[in-house]
């Protein structure tokens, strides 16, 4: 489970979060909605623990910069995080033998479904923008976490990976992690989402639950009911 | 040049100044250097009339070899990866649009020579230097300046129409690439076979005479350059013909360059397309925080796997690895033109004793523990969310820093110490000095990103970076003052205690950065 509470965080005078609270429990997908400069990254960023903030975030009540909170995080960020001078494979070597786990197997799967087990001795810096793409999942995925954040992970990326996320989305849902995803895709969550959280200048303008939802209605559409419905306030 | 591309040009000029004035951070630094360059004019010339210059003919010598690097690098590099006078905007914006590609081609000129411009920033802060050793005044530095922009942005022009006019064949490409090389290794061969010629008692002053014969200042571009400068600065009084042949010579070869274009090929959109693209990844990758590595451009990927560590550990395994891929020698790239510069340095004043080429490789030091591998890692999300403790963390990723620091000291003092001729012990001393200031300044660096790595405006953080590390020195230097002044004992046990100081005040700064990796904030940089 992933829990927030009160979270802010500043730069400089300018709030880019303001007084956050929300959960996203075992089995359950979240979604982060927004117009651009809405402060969905800079949460991410903060839940991760790659920022500083004021507040609290757990990972299943381990504070969030704890080494056990770190064991249960995948983190998928807005731009691929691959190192240049390191092959596919040793990206795969390096996060195995970083989380001390042996999930090997679980690994070459994820390189055959996005279609990267013959880039195996390719260079990071060889690889395309979506290649890197699939490759900063395939490691954020690969130590098996629990708690899973994806910050735009369909950017990039061609119709076969984005079709195996989708899967990978629902895999991680059934298997009981908390997943968070924040994107501007909106048809890419439509089918599986379960509490959609939409944020505009820095705060929650709405949080919004599948099964209590007037099924008539996309995503799409509460999305642009509340956002435009505000940005005209 | 039409109206629309002149109105671009100024806007973009006006608006600069304007984000310089409306910057508060911006407006600080440009003022933190202009102290900086008064100091240095200042101090400079607090040391008083000499009456033991060095050779103004060294000078321009040395002004040519920094003139040549610049453009032969330049040029160099532009033949091989292709080289661009635009920024990604005017390629979207303007070439598309109805203006003709010679116009747009002046405009990218006129560009490329403020960023050339800026490219000499560094050599005014040589004042002190020049200043004391050569007798040299404020007027010498700003001509250097201007020169060296100049030849910087030939060797970017020079660059571009190489590319522009073999960019049809690759054949033609390699031929133009070695003749460049052939054409700048034959100079340099004549101009030493021409100073062995004057015998090998002294060899430094012979090169030198050979470098200020006349023939010398007709090769393009560098040569000229120095023509200026030897017009204005060599003699008793100005040799207005120097003055006026080097600037025509410069003048006409950047019209040459512009008529080729024109003349040969005046659709070079699609060449100059590429090269935008690759430098407009770069600068957007700088922006993005991430930090650009010199690599070979063909890596050899060699032996796959890291093959060892555990947890945080396995950063020390995958440095090496990278180390060992980025490397085109034994040392990577800035690290060997580092050793080099001190290298030559120690050649040339092998008389005056070991302590200013210790001075330099300490200076050169701090730039090249800036550019090492866990500063790269700390824009990488990996290093925050490994689970192990930061500070174990800490250390694996300084681990290979400290095993290159160490190399590299072992490594360049052997070779300057059989360059000087100096004692064994000397030599120790120098190397156990060289390595605590590695340690020093890693950790200074650490120090500043754990206090001030929030701060927008990077420029500061480096200022930080050398402020501090001098301060941090202080009390190695202190040490070293009092030994010196206070006891008769020999200059290896001063480096060494000075040593011992300098590696403990590092260790106590690394101790109070410790949590750096608990708090940066990522892609800050």
């Amino acid at each position: 489970m992933i829990s927030i509470q009160g979270v802010t965080k500043k730069y400089g005078k300018i709030k880019a979060n303001d007084d956050i609270d929300f959960t996203v429990e075992d089995g359950q997908i979240a979604v982060l909605l927004g117009p651009n400069g809405a402060g969905k990254s800079t949460l991410i960023k903060c839940i991760t623990g790659l920022l500083r903030f004021d507040g609290l975030i757990e990972i299943d009540g381990h504070n969030n910069k704890s080494v056990e909170a770190k064991k249960l995080l995948g983190y998928i960020p807005e731009m691929p995080a691959v190192y240049d001078m390191l092959t596919v494979g040793e990206h795969i070597e390096f996060i195995m033998r970083a989380y001390k786990c042996d999930e090997s197997e679980y690994a070459e799967k994820l390189l055959e479904r996005f279609e990267m087990a013959d880039k195996k001795d390719k260079l990071g810096k060889e690889l395309s923008k979506g290649m890197q793409q699939k490759l900063s999942i395939i490691c954020a995925l690969a130590h098996k976490p629990k708690c899973v954040i994806f910050d735009e992970p369909m950017v990039g990326l061609d119709p076969h990976a984005i079709k195996e996320l989708k899967e990978i989305f629902v895999e991680l849902k059934n298997d009981g992690a908390s997943v968070l995803i924040s994107t501007h895709m909106l048809d890419s969550v439509e089918d599986y989402w379960d509490v959609a959280n939409i944020m505009i200048g820095g705060s929650f303008a709405a949080t919004m639950k599948n099964d209590s939802l007037d099924s008539s209605k996309s995503l799409e559409e509460l999305f642009f009911e509340i956002t435009e419905g505000k940005t005209d306030e | 040049m039409s109206k629309a591309l002149l109105y671009v040009l100024l806007t973009r000029f006006k608006n600069k100044v304007l984000s310089i004035v409306r910057k508060p951070g911006q407006m600080i630094f440009i003022i933190i250097l202009a102290a900086m360059f008064g100091f240095t004019v200042f101090s400079g010339n607090q040391s008083g009339v000499s009456y033991f210059y060095r050779s103004i003919d060294e000078l321009l010598s040395i002004c040519l070899l920094v003139f040549g690097i610049s453009y032969v690098l330049t040029a160099y590099s532009g033949i091989s990866k292709g080289a661009s006078l635009f920024s990604m905007s005017d390629v979207n914006l303007i070439f598309p649009s109805p203006i003709k590609p010679i116009p747009a081609l002046i405009y990218g000129l006129i560009q490329q020579m403020g960023t050339s411009l800026l490219l000499g920033f560094f050599i005014l802060f040589q004042y002190t230097t020049v200043h004391n050793f050569y007798g040299v005044n404020i007027d010498f530095l700003i001509t250097v300046f201007l020169l060296y922009a100049v030849t910087s942005f030939c060797g970017q022009l020079t660059a571009m129409v190489i590319y522009i006019l073999t960019s049809s064949s690759d054949k033609k490409r390699k031929i133009a690439k070695y003749s460049f090389i052939g054409i700048v290794l034959a100079a340099v061969v004549a101009i030493f076979l021409y100073a062995l010629s004057m015998g090998q008692d002294d060899m430094i002053e012979n090169v030198v005479s050979a470098a200020s014969t006349f023939p010398v200042m007709l090769f393009p571009v560098i040569g000229w350059a120095k023509m200026i400068l030897t017009g204005l600065f060599a003699g008793e009084t100005v040799n207005i013909l120097y003055i006026i042949l080097g600037a025509g010579l410069t003048i006409l070869y950047v019209a040459l360059m512009v008529i080729l274009v024109k003349v040969k090929q005046t659709d070079y959109y699609e060449d100059v397309l590429k090269a935008t693209e690759v430098s407009f990844s770069a600068i957007t990758a700088k922006k993005e925080g991430k930090l650009t590595e010199a690599v070979p451009q063909n890596v050899k990927v060699g032996k796959t796997g890291l093959g060892a560590g555990e947890g945080s550990d396995v950063f020390y395994y995958k440095h090496k690895v990278e180390s060992r891929r980025a490397k085109s020698f034994i040392f990577d790239v800035p690290t060997l033109v580092y050793m080099g510069i001190t290298c030559l340095f120690a050649f040339i004043f092998k008389g005056e004793g070991i302590l200013p080429i210790l001075v330099l490789s300490i200076y050169l030091q701090m730039f090249s523990v800036a550019l090492g591998r866990w500063v790269k890692e700390l824009i990488m999300p990996y290093v925050y969310l490994i689970p192990e403790k930061p500070m174990k963390k800490l250390l694996n990723c300084l681990k290979e820093s400290f095993v290159k620091i160490t190399t590299e000291a072992v490594v360049l003092f052997a070779i300057v110490g059989l360059i000087m001729k100096l004692d064994p012990l000397e030599i120790l001393g120098c190397i156990l000095i060289r390595i605590s200031c590695g340690v020093l300044f890693t950790a200074t660096n650490l120090f500043c990103d754990r206090f001030f790595g929030g701060i927008s405006l990077k420029a500061i953080t480096l200022i930080l970076y050398f402020l501090f590390s001098m301060i941090f020195a202080l009390p190695a230097i202190v040490t070293a003052v009092i030994l010196y002044n206070f006891t008769y004992t020999d200059l290896w046990v001063i480096y060494t205690v000075s040593a011992i100081v300098n590696t403990l005040a590092g260790v106590l700064t690394l101790f109070i950065s410790r949590n750096v990796l608990q708090y940066a904030e990522l892609n800050n940089r």
